[in-house]
C-alpha cells in the first residue's frame, strides 16, 4: 500500500510540473487562440538564467528567482507582440510557428551555454530527510516539489476567480469581441496573459533539474512538454482548471501504467508512453475539447 | 484526357512538357558526376523527401491543417521496407509499393476518426500518432528494437543499386509522383480542395463530399510518406528507431522538418514543396557538422515565412517582383500592388 | 551519415571516436567496406572486439567485463544476497544485464530484479519501487547519466536501502553534484585513472586540458579523459607507423601494442587477431564530490 502512495507522490511531483506546464500553454491558448509550443523553450530559458544568475554572476537565490520571472514576463510580452499578433488567429500556422521558435530558442541556449549539462547544479534549498504519516515515509523533498506547482497554479486560479484582473481575463478568454465591446483592453490582456504563461513556464523549468535529480540541458524539457501538452489536451484546453488536472492526472497515470506493466511487455513495443500517446489519440478522436472541456457542437 | 496522337498537338497543349523532360535529364546526369558521400548527404534525402513533401502538401493544401505526425507514416513505410527485404527477402521494387499501402493503410485509418478535428487539435492527433508509432518501433523488437535493421543494396536482376545509382530509382519515383499530384491539384480534385479548405460549408452545399476528400487527402500523403520511407531504407541501408520521439529521423523533429519542407517552399505551390524539401536537405547538408544549428535554422526559416512570406521559397520570384515594382512606383507616386 | 561523409568526401585517414553502440554498429559495415580503421569506438559494447574486426580499436572496457566487476563487487565485498539491475532499454543496457544475470549465477547470488526505462522516461520511480519491493540489497546500474542521476535521486527519496554500482558511462562530476548528498558511496566502475591521481600520465593529462580545454565545458572527468587517452593511443600508433603512413601501416603499428603503458589506459594490447582494448576495471565510489577507488583493477575472466 505504501508503494502505491509512494508512486502516486512522485506522479504528483511530475505532474506538478506538466500541470504547470499546461496553465501557461492553455491560458495563453483561452485568451490568444495559439497552441505555444514554445512553452518548452521559455521553461529552459527561465532554469538558465537562473542557473546563470546564481553560479556564474553570484545572485543569491530569491533575487535570481525574481530577476528570472520579470525577464520571462517581458520574453512572453516581446513574443506575443512582435511575433504572434501577425498570425491573427490563423490557428494551424500558430502550432508550426511556436514550434520552429521553440528549435529557435533551444538552440540558442545550447549555443549561449553549450549542450552539455553544465558541471554545476541548478540546486534549489529543499529539505533532506522523511516525513512521517503514519506507516508511510515520504520524502520531504518530493511533498515540497509536489507542493510547490499546486500553490501556484492554485493561486493563478483564485485569481482568476477572484480578482478584478482575472475577470477581465476570463472575458477575454470566452469572447474577445465582447470583451472588447465592453472596453477592454484585450491586446493589453493578452500581453499579460503571455508574460504570465511564459513565467509559469519558467517555474516548471526552475522545478525540473531537483525533481529529476539530474544536471540541466538545453533539451531537459522536452519529455515533459510532450507529456503537458497531452495531459492539458486530455484535461481540456478551454478550462484552465481540467488543463491543470490532466496534468496532474497523466503525471499519477503514466506512474501506474509503469508500475503495473510488467517489463517483458516492454519488449513488444508497449510502454508507457505508447499508453499515453494512444490515450491522447482516442481522447482527440472522441471527445476533442478534453474531459473538463465544452464539447463542440458543430458536427461535421 | 486522350484525343488524338499527333504529338505536336500535345506539345502545344502542355508547354510544360519540354522544360519538364530538360529538367528531368538534366537531373538524371547527376549521379554520374556525385560522389557517394554528396548523394548519401544529398542527391538522395533531397529526393527521398521532395516525394514525401507533394503529398504532405497534398493534405496540407487539400485541409488546411498540418499534420505533425507524417514521420510516423514515413517509418512505417521505412521499417516494412527492411523487414521485408531482410526477414522474407522480397525485392525491393516490390517492397517500396507494398509500403505504400501498408502507409496507407495507416493513413486511412487515422484519416477517418481525424476528420471533424479543427487546427492544433488535428495537429496534435497527428503528433499522438507519429509519436506512438515512433515509439512502438524504436522499443519493438520485431522492428529491430534495439539494434536496428540492417539492408542489403537493392538488387534488380543482376545490378545492384548503389547509393549513386538509387539516385534514378529515386528520380523516376519522384517525376511520376510529382506528375500525380500536380494532376490531383490542378484538376477537378485540386478544385475540390481548396474549396473544402476556404469555406467546407459553402463546398459542401455545392454536394463536395468532406470526408471522402480529407480521407483522400490523409491517405495519399500517408501512401507517399511511406513510399519515401522504404526509398529511404534502401539508399540508407540502416534503420534505428531506439530513439523513439526524439529520433531526428522518425521522430518529432523529422515530423517538423516534413512540415517545415511544404511550409517554406511556399503552401500553395506543388513546385514549392520539392523547393522546400531541397533547400531543408541543403541546410541539413551544409550545417551537418552543426546539426542543432540547422535545426535552428528550419525552425527560423518557419518562423519567418509564416509570419511574413506567405509565399515561402515558390512566392519568391512574386515578391521580389513586387517589391521591384513597389520601388520604382515610389518615384511616381502610383499606388502599390 | 557524417561518417561517410567524412571518408568519402574528405578522404580521412582514420578515425576517431565515434559516439555510442548503435551508432557504432551502424558505421562498422561501411568502414569495413571502405578500409578505414576506427580508433576508439565510444561505446563498451562486446560487439566491437567480438567478432573480431580488423579496423576496429575499441579501448574502453565492455559493458560484460563491467558487469562482471561490479557483480564480483557486490558479492564479494558489500556481501550482497540479492541483486538487481536498472538498465537502459536498448543493446548497452542489455549487454549488462546480460552479464550481470550470468555472474550472479557463478557468484552464487541471486537475481531477483531487472528494471528496464526508455531514454525519453522523465520519471523512474515506478521501476525504483519495484526494486525496492524485490527487497535487493544491491542494485547494477547500466544507464547514461541523466537518467542515472534521476534513478539515483528517486531510489534514495523512496528509500531503496540498497548499495547502487553503475558502469564508468555514468560517472560524471555533473551528475555527483546535481544528486548532492544523495550522490555519496556511489560505486561507479572504471577503466581509466582517476583524473586527480597524483600518476605522472594523469598529471600530463591535467595539463593538456588546462592548456587547451575550458573548465566548463570539457571539465576534468571521464569524458574528457576518454578523448586524451584515445587521442594518445591513436598518435602512438601513428609514431609507430613511422614516415610512410598508411592505413594498413597504421593498423599494422597499433597491432604492435603488447601491454601499451605510455597512455592513460592500463595494459593496452592489440594482436592481429584480438583487438581487445582494455580488458579489467576496477572499482570506485563517491565520496564529498569526488571518485576514490576502493578496489584494485580486476580482470575477470
Amino acid at each position: 500500500m505504501s508503494d502505491l502512495v509512494q508512486v502516486v507522490l512522485s506522479g504528483l511531483v511530475t505532474g506538478g510540473i506538466y500541470a504547470l506546464l499546461a496553465a501557461g500553454l492553455t491560458l495563453i491558448f483561452q485568451v490568444s487562440g495559439v497552441v505555444n509550443f514554445a512553452q518548452g523553450a521559455l521553461a529552459a530559458v527561465g532554469a538558465y538564467t537562473c542557473w546563470s544568475l546564481e553560479n556564474q554572476h553570484d545572485v543569491a537565490l530569491v533575487p535570481a528567482l525574481a530577476f528570472t520571472a520579470c525577464g520571462l514576463f517581458l520574453l512572453g510580452c516581446v513574443m506575443q507582440a512582435i511575433l504572434l499578433r501577425r498570425l491573427a488567429g490563423d490557428l494551424a500556422s500558430s502550432v508550426i510557428v511556436t514550434l520552429g521558435l521553440l528549435i529557435v530558442l533551444e538552440g540558442g541556449i545550447g549555443i549561449a551555454f553549450g549542450y552539455s549539462p553544465p558541471a554545476r547544479p541548478l540546486s534549489l534549498p529543499l529539505p533532506d530527510g522523511q516525513f512521517n504519516l503514519g506507516s508511510w515515509a515520504l520524502s520531504q523533498q518530493e511533498l515540497v516539489l509536489a507542493a510547490i506547482p499546486a500553490l501556484l497554479v492554485g493561486a493563478l486560479l483564485l485569481g482568476l476567480r477572484y480578482t478584478r484582473i482575472g475577470a477581465t481575463v476570463r472575458a477575454v478568454a470566452q469572447s474577445a469581441r465582447g470583451a472588447r465591446l465592453v472596453g477592454i483592453r484585450v491586446d493589453r490582456v493578452r500581453l499579460g496573459a503571455w508574460g504570465v504563461g511564459a513565467i509559469l513556464a519558467g517555474a516548471a523549468g526552475i522545478l525540473i533539474p531537483s525533481a529529476s535529480t539530474s544536471p540541466i540541458s538545453p533539451g531537459m524539457v522536452d519529455p515533459y512538454l510532450l507529456s503537458a501538452f497531452t495531459g492539458a489536451v486530455i484535461g481540456g484546453l478551454d478550462s484552465l482548471p481540467g488543463a491543470a488536472v490532466g496534468g496532474w492526472g497523466l503525471g499519477i497515470i503514466q506512474n501506474l501504467v509503469s508500475y503495473y506493466t510488467p517489463s517483458q511487455v516492454t519488449n513488444w513495443g508497449i510502454g508507457k508512453d505508447t499508453v499515453i500517446f494512444a490515450l491522447l489519440l482516442a481522447v482527440l478522436m472522441a471527445r476533442p475539447t478534453g474531459v473538463f472541456g465544452t464539447p463542440i457542437q458543430r458536427r461535421v | 484526357m486522350k484525343r488524338a496522337k499527333n504529338p505536336w498537338a500535345w506539345f502545344r497543349r502542355c508547354p510544360w512538357l519540354l522544360p519538364a523532360l530538360a529538367a528531368l535529364v538534366t537531373l538524371a546526369c547527376l549521379p554520374l558526376i556525385s560522389t557517394t558521400s554528396f548523394a548519401v548527404g544529398f542527391l538522395d534525402p533531397a529526393g527521398t523527401y521532395a516525394i514525401l513533401a507533394l503529398g504532405l502538401n497534398l493534405l496540407i493544401g487539400g485541409t488546411g491543417q498540418f499534420s505533425l505526425g507524417h514521420a510516423g507514416f514515413f517509418a512505417i513505410g521505412a521499417f516494412t521496407a527492411g523487414i521485408l527485404s531482410t526477414n522474407y527477402g522480397w525485392p525491393f521494387w516490390v517492397v517500396i509499393p507494398v509500403a505504400g499501402v501498408v502507409a496507407g493503410l495507416f493513413g486511412a485509418a487515422l484519416g477517418l476518426p481525424t476528420l471533424r478535428l479543427i487546427g492544433p487539435y488535428f495537429s496534435m492527433a497527428t503528433l499522438g500518432f507519429g509519436l506512438l508509432t515512433a515509439e512502438v518501433l524504436g522499443a519493438a523488437s520485431w522492428a529491430g528494437g534495439r539494434t536496428g535493421i540492417t539492408l542489403n543494396y537493392p538488387q534488380l536482376g543482376a545490378y545492384t543499386f548503389d547509393e549513386v545509382s538509387f539516385f534514378w530509382v529515386i528520380l523516376g519515383v519522384a517525376a511520376v509522383t510529382l506528375f500525380l499530384v500536380w494532376n490531383l491539384r490542378h484538376g477537378a480534385t485540386g478544385r475540390a480542395f481548396v474549396a473544402l479548405r476556404e469555406s467546407d460549408f459553402a463546398a459542401r452545399a455545392c454536394g463536395i463530399h468532406l470526408a471522402r476528400y480529407r480521407v483522400l487527402a490523409f491517405t495519399i500523403s500517408a501512401v507517399l510518406a511511406g513510399i519515401a520511407g522504404s526509398l529511404f531504407a534502401n539508399w540508407n541501408g540502416f534503420l534505428d528507431a531506439s530513439e523513439s520521439a526524439t529520433s531526428s529521423t522518425f521522430g518529432l523533429p523529422a515530423s517538423v522538418a516534413f512540415v517545415a519542407m511544404v511550409v517554406v517552399g511556399g503552401l500553395d505551390s506543388t513546385l514549392g514543396s520539392i523547393l522546400g524539401a531541397v533547400f531543408i536537405t541543403a541546410v541539413q547538408y551544409w550545417l551537418q557538422d552543426r546539426p542543432e544549428l540547422a535545426e535552428m535554422l528550419y525552425g527560423a526559416s518557419i518562423v519567418i515565412v509564416l509570419l511574413g512570406a506567405k509565399g515561402g521559397l515558390a512566392g519568391l520570384p512574386a515578391m521580389v517582383y513586387t517589391a521591384w515594382r513597389n520601388l520604382r512606383a515610389r518615384g511616381t507616386g502610383e499606388a502599390r500592388a | 551519415m557524417n561518417v561517410k561523409n567524412l571518408v568519402l568526401s574528405r578522404n580521412v585517414f582514420a578515425l576517431l571516436s565515434v559516439l555510442g553502440t548503435a551508432n557504432n554498429q551502424a558505421v562498422l559495415p561501411f568502414i569495413t567496406r571502405q578500409g578505414v580503421p576506427l580508433v576508439y569506438p565510444a561505446t563498451g559494447s562486446s560487439l566491437m572486439a567480438k567478432p573480431f574486426h580488423q579496423y576496429l580499436f575499441p579501448i574502453q572496457v565492455t559493458y560484460t567485463v563491467e558487469g562482471k566487476v561490479l557483480t564480483d563487487y557486490a558479492a564479494k565485498v558489500l556481501h550482497a544476497k540479492r541483486i538487481g539491475v536498472f538498465y537502459q532499454n536498448d543493446d548497452f543496457g542489455a549487454e549488462g544485464l546480460a552479464a550481470v544475470t550470468a555472474r550472479a549465477k557463478q557468484d552464487g547470488v541471486t537475481l531477483a530484479d531487472s528494471e528496464p526505462y526508455q531514454i525519453t522516461d522523465t520519471d523512474l520511480s515506478a521501476q525504483a519501487l519495484k526494486l525496492k519491493q524485490a527487497k535487493v540489497d544491491a542494485v547494477i546500474i547500466f544507464a547514461i547519466p541523466s537518467p542515472a542521476g534521476t534513478f539515483i535521486g528517486t531510489s534514495r527519496r523512496i528509500g531503496l536501502k540498497a548499495a547502487l554500482l553503475s558502469s564508468s558511462i555514468a560517472a560524471q562530476p555533473a551528475l555527483l553534484t546535481a544528486l548532492g548528498p544523495a550522490g555519496e558511496g556511489i560505486y561507479f566502475s572504471n577503466f581509466s585513472p582517476l583524473p586527480d591521481s597524483s600518476d605522472p600520465k594523469v598529471v600530463f593529462y591535467r595539463q593538456v586540458l588546462k592548456q587547451y580545454g575550458d573548465p566548463t565545458t570539457t571539465p576534468i572527468g571521464p569524458f574528457t579523459e576518454a578523448g586524451v587517452g584515445a587521442a594518445e593511443v591513436f598518435v602512438e600508433g601513428l609514431r609507430r607507423a613511422g614516415r610512410n603512413l598508411t592505413r594498413q601501416g597504421f593498423i599494422r603499428a597499433l597491432e604492435t601494442f603488447r601491454a601499451y603503458n605510455g597512455s592513460l589506459y592500463p595494459k593496452l594490447t592489440y594482436t592481429a587477431t584480438n583487438h581487445g582494448g582494455v580488458q579489467g576495471a576496477y572499482v570506485m565510489q563517491s565520496r564529498h564530490g569526488a571518485f576514490v577507488q576502493v578496489a584494485p583493477f580486476e580482470y575477470p575472466s
